[in-house]
């Protein structure tokens, strides 16, 4: 019954059936939707649920994992029956989303212990590098300008940025 | 106080620097994110939003709102001089947009869509500024059974609303609603799902989640394309007046739009896309000359362009004047609304009514301003189509993690809006809209306090909903939405679901 827009798989043209078995758009979010209400509905049943006279602070979320769990498992049946489109493929640089990644958890761990300055420098670097093609030492230099630039622009701002190592 | 006298004290709101220095740097920046493929609106309004913390509550809200109308002008550029859609709201723009340019009349068609956003963003401005105060006054006798309908109507369209399957928005909406129950509990104080996590007491940020789901995921998702250099014709200036000719088959389409666009804005859901699809249907079939759309038709530009602005006026309708966020877009605006501790409702224009005219006012005056950048100055923002991407995506990053960090000093956050960034890039992936998991965390609040509310009033019975004609209504209409294409389908066997093919592109 889902209105799934998209029905078959693309580009496999004449009539043959998708595969049962392929990684399809709605599966795998409606797998984990429903882990997610089941274990969101069990959590729920901790607190006190109440009657509908007297509601408790489980309730409501109740209610919210109960919608979670019937709508991902009817999500899964009408799958069953009738398969949706393959999610869409990693593009040619899909090595650069867990970089960039990588690059914002350095940026967490050094803004406090290393100050705003280094650690945005560090962020930039790290997206500069990866995104573009300048050499090492321009990509380098432009970070520790646009970091010192932001340092004093959202200063001005009023924005409250941790010093960290850095005088000033 | 009436129109004339809380325009007059609008105005006078816009004579503060701070304030107009805020506003021309709302539509400045809501014309280049309109420009610029990618970027969207409601991207640029989540990075700036917690950096408008550091304004005071009218400059904040005219920066943002700015934003969100001045990208409906910038998005045309694009469309019309690149064929690369700017914005998704004008992705049909392209069809008539960049014929013209091929046949040399690029610069008319600029102008004919500057004009049309010009007039149909006036337009709707007037309608809102006698439309919100009287849906205010009407709105004064919600009661928690209202709200609670409102809150579940306007869920419910959205997901009906939303590319994929029904089940699987739903869904997410109540992933959504799951998000926002999480830290302490308004009505007995009880810290739920909280894990032992200090940091999750007072809830996730959501600032955090909407700058990860919007600007994260979106610097992710174009960062593993290879990006080409756009080549973009110029124009001169001399071009860009349009015909007589020109003019006398474009000022209906324009009017027509505006009439199109503004009710759809008052629908939740992605209204502006969906108002320049319908705009587009509409010219074509009052258009003498049917043949042309395709190929250069002015009316194909004219209307859509108009009526994308006039659906961004209308959806702060809802907004406005009753608290409740229909679109991304307006979800994020009472997002800074909270920021600044003022609360949307029925009471927001008696209560605040600096900030509800000084918008208003704002908004007249903005329109003037992205007329006069759209239309002179429209090579400026062309140029910017030459930023070295690399610069741009490194800016958007860091602009995000400064705005996050700022709002709480807190690294969680930056660790929720990188952990929201991977799972916005994923869900672009399963082409899962974003805004089903933002509406709810935003609204989720009110509708679980009035579900409350409702339940002690009602003392349990569920029944008491049912005999609350607007309650009833309004639940009516959301479990109809749900059914009508089914219907639709049943009752004309062979018209195609007149939504799919737009779904597809949300």
């Amino acid at each position: 019954m889902s209105e799934t827009p998209c029905r078959g798989v693309e580009g496999t043209g004449g009539r043959s059936r998708p595969d049962r078995h392929a990684l399809t758009r709605s599966a795998l979010p409606a797998a984990l939707g429903l882990a997610f209400g089941l274990i969101y509905t069990y959590g729920a049943t901790s607190y006190h649920i109440g009657t509908p006279g007297s509601p408790g602070p489980g309730t409501f979320p109740l209610a919210v994992g109960l919608l979670m769990v019937v709508t991902s498992a009817w999500c899964l049946v009408a799958e069953y029956w009738r398969p949706s489109a393959p999610p869409e493929g990693l593009g040619a640089n899909a090595w650069r989303v867990p970089v960039i990644s990588v690059g914002l958890v350095a940026y967490m761990l050094l803004l406090k212990p290393a100050g705003f300055l280094l650690a945005a420098a560090a962020l930039c670097a790290v997206l500069l590098l990866t995104l573009g093609r300048r050499p090492w030492w321009v990509a380098v230099g432009s970070a520790l300008v646009a970091g010192g630039a932001a340092y004093y622009l959202f200063g001005a701002l009023g924005v409250p940025l941790p010093m960290g190592v850095m005088p000033f | 106080m009436d129109p004339l006298q809380g325009l007059l004290h609008g105005f006078s709101a816009l004579g503060d620097p701070q304030v107009m220095l805020a506003l021309v740097a709302g539509v400045f920046l809501g014309t280049l994110v309109g420009v610029l493929p990618g970027l969207g609106p409601v991207g640029a309004m989540a990075i700036l939003m917690p950096l408008s913390f550091q304004l005071d509550s009218t400059a904040a809200i005219i920066l943002m709102a700015g934003i969100f109308y001045g990208a409906q002008y910038g998005g045309s550029t694009t469309s019309i001089l690149v064929n690369i859609p700017g914005e998704s709201t004008s992705v049909v723009t392209c069809l008539d947009g960049y014929q013209m340019t091929k046949r040399g009349r690029a610069g008319a068609a600029l102008t004919v869509s500057a004009v049309g956003s010009f007039i149909a963003g006036t337009i709707s401005v007037v309608l809102l500024m006698f439309f919100a105060p009287l849906l205010a006054q009407f709105a004064l006798s919600f009661g928690a059974a209202e709200y609670f309908a409102l809150t579940v109507f306007g869920l419910l369209v959205l997901s009906r609303l939303t590319g994929g399957a029904l089940t699987l928005a739903m869904m997410l909406v109540g992933a959504g609603l799951a998000l926002k129950t999480i830290g302490q509990e308004a009505t007995y104080g009880i810290a739920r799902f909280t894990f032992g996590v200090m940091d999750l007491w007072q809830g996730v940020e959501l600032t955090a989640v909407v700058v990860g789901l919007f600007g994260i995921a979106e610097v992710l998702s174009a960062s593993e394309e290879r990006g080409g250099m756009v080549q973009v014709m110029s124009v001169r200036l001399r071009e860009l007046l349009p015909t007589r000719e020109e003019w006398g088959r474009s000022w209906v389409p324009m009017l027509r739009g505006t009439a199109v666009g503004f009710p759809f804005g008052l629908i939740p859901g992605p209204a502006a896309i969906l108002s320049t699809f319908a705009s587009y249907a509409v010219e074509r079939r009052f258009s003498k000359h049917p043949e042309e759309f395709g190929k250069g038709a002015i009316e194909g530009v004219a209307g859509p362009e108009s009526a994308n602005n006039a659906a961004a006026g209308g959806t702060l309708v809802p907004l406005l004047s009753l608290g409740v966020p229909f679109a991304p877009a307006t979800a994020l605006l009472l997002g800074a609304f909270i920021i600044h501790g003022i609360r949307p409702g029925p009471l927001l224009i008696s209560e605040h009514p600096e900030v509800f005219w000084g918008l208003v006012a704002s908004m007249y005056a903005g329109n003037v301003m992205l007329l006069i950048l759209n239309l002179p100055l429209v090579g400026l923002f062309v140029s910017f189509l030459k930023l070295p991407r690399d610069i741009l995506l490194t800016a958007i990053v860091l602009v995000s993690a400064v705005g996050v960090y700022s709002v709480n000093n807190s690294i969680f956050d930056l660790i929720v809006m990188l952990a929201a960034g991977l799972l916005g890039y994923a869900m672009r992936k399963f082409r899962l809209s974003p805004a089903t998991l933002v509406l709810p965390l935003v609204i989720g609040g009110l509708m679980e306090s009035s579900f409350m509310q409702m339940l002690l009033i009602s003392r349990g019975d569920m029944g008491y909903l049912l005999t609350r004609p607007i309650a009833l209504t309004l639940l009516v209409l959301g479990v109809g939405s749900l059914f009508a294409p089914v219907m639709w389908r049943y009752l004309r066997p062979r018209a195609a679901d007149p939504l799919a093919g737009v779904r597809e592109t949300l």
